[in-house]
């Protein structure tokens, strides 16, 4: 069975997304900080990592450098989630080689695509844009 | 040397003496202090005279025999008019007024130009630099040195208020920039934090719905559809909001990108797939003619399009079909991208205003549809213009309705 660590600090969408995921069939490990999030990866060895990017204690993109750092999660794909509608987040998650990035509220579709593409297929999230790339 | 001497002189008589010609124009209330340069001191103390003899304004002179001296003055007092001779032994009369301008804080006093005869070109040269006027030097009366002085102080005042009245509205205009992103980030604070609760009751709701916790019987399921649908109108309403403060504070940056079409319109079907089965609709897509690749940001035209079939989706009944025709006109050098839909159509009034920001039809905003903010269109319109293209409507009520993207396929770097 895949485990999956969700960091994410509100309560009740943890809840939410964890009774989905194990729905899923999926085992599901989370943590509600930043700074255990990294103990908890350390401890779990995860699959994959969803994590949100405004955490206590640190921010998303401060854990998954973290992440990348760690011997036990160096290679482990990340999936950022957020709330926030700030420009740039979506690069900045690229640029940190996430496999996906989902905008809250997000659909269990959504979240088994990106899960299973992340498991499967490690392509970068939307190549399918790219197209234009060798053009321009 | 002894020039300078006299003009100090002068300086000092007339300080010293305000009896004598002074107190003849003391009746008049405004007091014009004026600094005339000229290295020729009868023709100074001439125009002097004349000036002192007005009854328009109480005019006070003030001496200097070379542009050098001039500003020397200007550093000591305030002047509400320059007198200047055009040929001065260091400077021009146009130097003079290119160095005031650069040199001295704004506002500079106005300047009048003097010319000898035939100095007429060099004076219209002056005052393209920034003189007020100028007067020929030989025929200049009592009454015409008196009246240029003074327009040329009347049409200063008028200059300095219209600078002040632009830049209260510069900082005006600033105040507003600041204030609409204050609202921007109010907005996106907010979103920010509903939408984490927003996704966590999405979420339970999606989990009771799909049976994960517990069998649901077909009128629960009705009910948790349409709680759903909710959550997605708020989600999509805080999005509007936010689309719009940054199209409003000019935030919005294009991504263009050389894009198949086709692709794009490809991809944005099968995001509407389950709004076009739940709603029992058919959805076509007609290719006039080839469509070559060309420059757009994929996701926001896949936004503008997304809201398009929304809508079309939202207004045709079951049973109904929205077609999709793309064409290029070559000739134009645009591609056309148009959604018609068999639904209830637009009244005419409501056709005028439906691109406006907030503008809801029927205005009630109650209807089981759900009105939405007003906003989705606007934001529609305006990426399109962004692209450099146009959104327009045509509708027939009892129909339906056709919107129209027409969105330039120049590449616009070759521009």
């Amino acid at each position: 069975m895949k485990t999956v660590l969700l960091i994410e600090d509100d309560r009740k969408l943890t809840l939410a997304v964890g009774v989905r995921l194990k729905a899923m069939g999926y085992e599901v490990v989370t943590a509600m900080d930043a700074v255990t999030a990294i103990g908890q990866a350390r401890k779990s060895k995860p699959d994959v990592v969803l994590l949100d990017i405004n955490l206590p204690g640190g921010d998303g993109f401060m854990v998954a450098q973290r992440l990348q750092g760690l011997m036990q999660t160096s290679a482990t794909p990340i999936i950022f989630i957020t709330a926030s509608k700030q420009p740039g987040l979506k690069d900045r998650a690229k640029e940190m080689g996430a496999v996906a990035f989902l905008e809250k509220p997000f659909d269990a579709t959504q979240l088994a695509d990106a899960i299973e593409m992340s498991l499967y297929s490690g392509l970068p999230f939307e190549s399918e844009t790219s197209v234009a790339e060798s053009a321009g | 040397m002894c020039t300078l001497v006299a003009i100090q002189c002068m300086n000092l008589a007339l300080r010293n003496d305000p009896v004598g010609i002074m107190s003849e124009a003391a009746a008049a209330s405004e007091t014009i202090r004026v600094l005339m340069i000229d290295d020729d001191v009868q023709y100074s103390a001439l125009c002097a005279r004349y000036l002192k003899s007005s009854n328009r304004a109480n005019f006070t002179v003030t001496f200097a025999s070379s542009a050098a001296e001039g500003f020397k003055e200007l550093d000591k007092a305030e002047f509400d008019c320059l007198l200047v001779d055009y040929l001065l032994p260091d400077l021009t009369g146009t130097e003079v007024v290119r160095a005031l301008r650069d040199f001295k804080a704004d506002p500079y006093p106005p300047t009048v130009i003097m010319t000898a005869q035939g100095g007429e070109s060099a004076a219209a040269e002056a005052v393209r630099a920034g003189a007020m006027d100028f007067l020929p030097k030989r025929t200049v009366t009592a009454t015409s040195l008196v009246r240029a002085i003074t327009n040329a102080v009347q049409k200063n005042s008028l200059r300095k208020s219209m600078a002040e009245q632009s830049s209260k509205l510069r900082r005006a205009n600033q105040e507003l920039k600041t204030r609409n992103e204050e609202i921007q980030r109010f907005y996106q604070v907010v979103s920010h934090e509903v939408k984490t609760p927003l996704a966590a009751a999405r979420e339970f709701i999606a989990i009771t719905l799909d049976g994960i916790a517990g069998p649901v019987t077909a009128y629960q399921t009705e009910m948790l559809t349409y709680a759903l649908e909710s959550c997605d109108q708020i989600s999509a309403h805080f999005n509007d909001l936010i689309e719009t403060t940054r199209l409003e504070s000019k935030k919005m940056v294009l991504n263009k990108e050389l894009t198949a079409l086709d692709e794009v319109v490809t991809r944005l079907f099968a995001s509407m797939s389950s709004a076009v089965d739940s709603k029992k609709v058919f959805l076509k897509k007609r290719l006039l003619n080839e469509i070559p690749p060309f420059w757009f940001d994929c996701n926001r035209v896949i936004q503008v399009l997304s809201n398009l079939l929304g809508n079309a989706i939202k207004y045709t009944e079951p049973g109904g079909t929205i077609t999709m025709a793309v064409r290029h006109d070559r000739e134009a050098e645009v591609v056309e991208i148009a959604i018609s839909d068999e639904g209830c159509g637009i009244a005419p009034e409501d056709l005028e205003r439906i691109f406006d920001r907030l503008y809801q039809v029927g205005g009630t905003g109650d209807d089981f549809m759900g009105a939405g903010l007003g906003l989705g269109l606007s934001i529609a319109r305006e990426i399109v213009q962004l692209h450099d293209g146009d959104l327009t409507a045509q509708s027939v009520v009892g129909e339906g309705s056709t919107f129209t993207v027409r969105l330039p396929s120049t590449n616009p770097l070759s521009k």
